[in-house]
């Protein structure tokens, strides 16, 4: 009994942290993208009144639109937290349950992503069709990369559940060959799918550059809050996904309070380390033609098929 | 009892086949007997494949006693009777549909005819999956091409449709060959045509003439699963076919050639050869890769949805490929994976893929047209058939918590065993099998994104899709029986699981291989730790989540949501002439994989008063059909040019015909006279 009410608060305290956390580590690229601009940008605490505010506000609703673009908010809100919740944080211990594995999370983030552009089509209005054929061709190259890198990890592991792949990075060791491919690979292929430069730009809404933001165009008062809320969560739970699997450091590997809280500490600086690391990516690069991120992709995907024969042939 | 209820099947399907032709004068009356029977017909399949997958006796009716071709009977092993029940389900939804279409569809032409043919073509797909000897084997096969071919050449007045009907019929015939080639050889080895031959004699056919086997099953089954690159007839024949019956072939037809396939290798051939297996695994991923490529490319709602049944008879084979290397190395628990999510995937594809036929045929039946461009703002004048279509777009999408991401999950599941058992080899050639996998997934997603979004939603792009009626009730009750299919395979599918496992364990031998699932979760086992994933609670916590995001945007109170327009940069109004067209929402992808499609477009400008005001802009684009071009010509070419050649021999003079007979019979009689 005592042990359940112990998961009970483990998985409460995750999905807290992930919700409060992730409008924070938005704002905080912001914040340095900012300060390479020269402009002293937004306060940290920028994200959580722009979320209050906007829950505050009425929705405006395209008289075109199904109830495809009402539902999709929730839905959208439901599978990113859903995945965040699989991912370990502050504990190896799965957080909410043997729920699912990492091909569980690519997928739910495939659902999401399935209704974001359904939504995007949704309004008549020729944005959000450009939005979601663009977002649609980037994540299905993506795809292939993401799978093929954390197969790299499940092979090591013996498994495709995370918390296994955690466990085995803190055992075997992490500075591998392999391990760095496929880092490099995640890194750039996380960068195309929280729509982040030199793939998409997050801050414009230039009519020909936008992805992501074309297709929440019409969104508008909470279900935009939603939205919001989810992407930041995306954001959040693909850099824990890095920063538990490649850097295990203070994972939690017991449950004490000392373990627990030095976890939650430890997770926080890793993210925001990985944060900082893509708002200098950001800064320091210009954004690519749309026709040329299949070959960024493409690079990424040969560097995870790399790793993956290093790994399976045992080289490495 | 079992017995009795399988002649009863047969007689309800018999019923189905003579009295529609007694009323073949009065529509109403042939098809409801028609379907009618077909219904109830499949209703008992269910029941006796259920009965015979839980108790695994062989139901034996022995019907074509022959001296020289041995004992024919209909008999339920397991693998015989989850085809069945495949066929069955998916038939039973079918014949429930199919009534209110077909009396729209032959319009003032009989449909007795048709109704007849449609209770022969789906008896003659159970005879196919249930007999016991290779030669009665060939005739139902032959029957199950026959009556396809009847059935797709219905709309005969258009020269298309012929076209496609004369291809289907040539390619098939083709495989056909190959089958036979394959059975007669088995046969001359075995000293007879009953499986039961075959079987007892697996262990004696020398080697290559096993390899010569499987390569001859291969082809044949191949061309009728629509293997790239056998697969050229497919998306011709399937969508020229009335939609019910579209829905028939490409959900259950192209399986029992996984059926012939899985027979002959796994219950004739074995022990397996490795290479068998990579070769199967090869042609899978292309399969799957190109399938789903080129129906990104295609507007033609039908022929979009047979090109995926390319993309998932890949699918559905890289599961049974890898079971073949598994057993190869004698790796039985790994091959009964890979065999189980090979069989899953196939009865879920069976599922969504009708389910999506179905719905193309209920959207052709309220609009009357086919192509993806026409339409747009479905959802809002069909509500049923569009969140009906949606649960099958994201079942075949492989998203969760639907059927096709249960099985697809195993599928990588099985995948990441072939990276760590076995030798390196076989580890290289199952190498880009996880990638392959994945590209597929999220094109699939990236197609069904397209299909849903400018069909169902926004603004009608036709003046006939804007005055779509919602389909009648029979239908909408037959797309749903398989909707709540989809997600009950999804979120059931640690109990659904057992079925196929059962059948593949009793297939392989491989019993006492520690169960999959338990009752919440798949669990499974790869060098000792643990892949889990359960679809069941995926669905609960989704559920609650979004109870809590209802709680969250109500925090600040309840607010009221303004109907407004859609931001148009300040024009007069929005036209849907100005929204994406599914040409437009597939140009990324079709510059993306250049290559392969090989795309041409011209456009053609009409200059008004000034070159920036023109009247008229044509844009057309295209895709070279690279197989047509590079491989079926070139054969085509060879055998005219053959044609050519055997024209000397014809004179045209009776006589001379004769003399050719009477100088055959010669030489026969030469030849047999030892």
């Amino acid at each position: 009994m005592e042990a359940l009410l112990q998961r009970a608060i483990i998985g409460i305290g995750h999905v807290v942290l992930v919700l409060l956390v992730s409008p924070l580590m938005v704002n905080l690229i912001k914040k340095i993208k900012a300060h390479f601009q020269c402009r002293r940008g937004p306060g940290l605490l920028q994200g959580y009144y722009d979320l209050w505010k906007l829950l505050k506000k009425d929705a405006v609703i395209s008289e075109h639109a199904s109830w495809i673009f009402r539902a999709t908010p929730y839905v959208v809100f439901s599978a990113t937290l859903l995945a965040a919740a699989i991912i370990p944080a502050f504990t190896v211990l799965p957080p909410i349950g043997r729920v699912g594995d990492v091909i569980a999370v690519i997928y739910l983030l495939g659902l999401a992503r399935f209704f974001t552009a359904l939504a995007g089509l949704d309004t008549a209005s020729s944005f959000g069709g450009m939005g979601s054929s663009r977002e649609m061709m980037i994540s299905s190259l993506a795809e292939p990369v993401i799978i093929t890198a954390l197969f790299v990890l499940a092979i090591t592991a013996g498994s495709t559940n995370l918390s296994e792949i955690i466990s085995s990075s803190l055992t075997s060791g992490y500075m591998q060959p392999s391990y760095l491919l496929i880092l490099l690979a995640l890194l750039i292929v996380v960068i195309a799918e929280t729509g982040r430069v030199p793939v998409d730009n997050p801050a414009t809404h230039l009519e020909l550059t936008m992805v992501h933001e074309a297709m929440v165009l019409e969104y508008t008062g909470r279900d935009l809050a939603l939205i919001e809320w989810a992407s930041s969560i995306k954001l959040m739970l693909l850099l824990t996904l890095i920063a538990n699997v490649f850097l295990p450091w203070g994972i939690a590997r017991e449950i004490t309070w000392v373990f627990m809280l030095s976890g939650i500490a430890a997770i926080v600086i890793k993210v925001t380390v990985l944060a900082s690391i893509i708002a200098v990516v950001e800064s320091s690069t210009a954004k690519l033609r749309l026709f040329r991120v299949p070959e960024l992709i493409g690079g990424s995907f040969a560097l995870a098929m790399l790793a993956l024969i290093l790994r399976i042939t045992g080289k490495g | 009892m079992i017995e009795i209820l399988f002649i009863a099947m047969l007689a309800a399907h018999l019923l189905g086949i003579v009295l529609p032709l007694v009323f073949y004068h009065n529509n109403r009356i042939n098809i409801l007997l028609a379907y009618g029977f077909a219904a109830l017909a499949s209703i008992a399949g269910i029941a006796i494949a259920m009965f015979a997958l839980t108790y695994p006796s062989t139901v034996m009716l022995t019907l074509f006693p022959s001296a020289l071709f041995g004992d024919g009977s209909l008999s339920l092993d397991g693998l015989s009777a989850f085809f069945l029940l495949t066929i069955s389900t998916l038939s039973l939804a079918v014949s429930i549909y199919a009534p209110p279409y077909m009396r729209k569809t032959a319009g003032e032409r009989s449909a007795g005819g048709f109704g007849a043919l449609y209770s022969l073509f789906v008896l003659s797909m159970i005879l196919v999956v249930t007999v016991d000897n290779a030669f009665y084997f060939a005739i139902f096969w032959e029957m199950m091409t026959l009556t396809s071919y009847f059935l797709i050449v219905f709309d005969y007045k258009n020269i298309q449709t012929v076209k496609a009907g004369f291809q289907y019929l040539v390619m098939t015939h083709a495989g056909t060959a190959f089958i036979l080639i394959a059975f007669i050889t088995l046969a001359a080895n075995s000293g007879g045509f009953g499986f039961v031959d075959f079987k007892s004699a697996a262990t004696t056919i020398p080697p290559a003439l096993k390899n010569a086997i499987f390569l001859a099953a291969l082809l044949g089954f191949g061309t009728k699963a629509g293997l790239v690159p056998l697969h050229v007839w497919l998306p011709r024949a399937h969508p020229a076919a009335p939609s019910h019956v579209s829905a028939l072939m490409s959900g259950v037809m192209i399986k029992t050639a996984i059926y012939g396939l899985i027979r002959v290798m796994f219950d004739f051939l074995s022990p397996l050869t490795w290479w068998w297996g990579a070769i199967i695994i090869i042609l899978a991923a292309v399969s799957a890769l190109l399938g789903v490529m080129y129906a990104l490319m295609e507007h033609d709602i039908k022929r979009l949805l047979a090109y995926h049944s390319v993309e998932n008879i890949g699918i559905i084979l890289m599961g049974i490929g890898l079971a073949v290397v598994f057993m190869s190395f004698n790796l039985k628990a790994a091959a009964l994976l890979s065999l189980t999510a090979g069989l899953f995937h196939l009865i879920n594809h069976a599922i969504f893929k009708g389910l999506l036929f179905l719905g193309a045929g209920s959207i052709h039946y309220a609009t009357g047209t086919k192509n993806i461009d026409d339409m747009g703002g479905l959802l809002k004048t069909m509500p049923v058939t569009g969140t009906l279509f949606l649960v099958g777009s994201l079942a075949i999408s492989a998203l969760p918590p639907f059927n096709g991401f249960a099985s697809e999950w195993l599928t990588f599941q099985a995948i990441l065993q072939s990276y760590t058992l076995g030798d390196t080899s076989i580890k290289l050639i199952a190498l880009f099998l996880a990638p392959a996998l994945a590209l597929t997934g999220g094109l699939a997603a990236a197609c069904f994104v397209k299909v849903f979004g400018i069909a169902f939603l926004s603004l009608p792009r036709s003046e006939c899709v804007a005055g779509a009626k919602e389909v009648p009730r029979a239908m909408l009750v037959g797309m749903g029986i398989l909707g709540v299919l989809s997600v009950a395979l999804g979120v059931g599918a640690t109990i659904f699981i057992k079925i196929p496992e059962r059948v593949g364990a009793a297939l392989l031998g491989a019993t006492g291989v520690p169960m999959l699932s338990d009752p919440l979760s798949f669990n499974v086992a790869v060098n000792g730790s643990r892949s889990s994933v359960s679809i069941a609670l995926i669905m609960v916590v989704l559920a609650l989540i979004g109870i809590l995001a209802a709680f969250l945007v109500r925090i600040r109170g309840k607010r009221s949501t303004i109907i407004g327009p859609t931001w148009d940069c300040g024009i007069r109004e929005i036209t849907p002439r100005m929204q994406y067209s599914a040409t437009a929402f597939s140009r990324p992808l079709r510059m993306v994989f250049s290559g392969i499609y090989q795309p041409r477009s011209r456009v053609d400008v009409e200059d008004g008063i000034s070159p920036y005001f023109p009247r008229t802009i044509t844009y057309e684009a295209s895709i070279y059909p690279v197989f047509e071009r590079y491989i079926y010509k070139r054969i085509i070419n060879v055998l005219v040019r053959l044609a050519g050649k055997a024209k000397m021999i014809q004179a045209g003079s009776i006589n001379l015909y004769l003399s050719y007979i009477f100088v055959t019979l010669l030489i026969l009689l030469i030849f047999t006279r030892g």
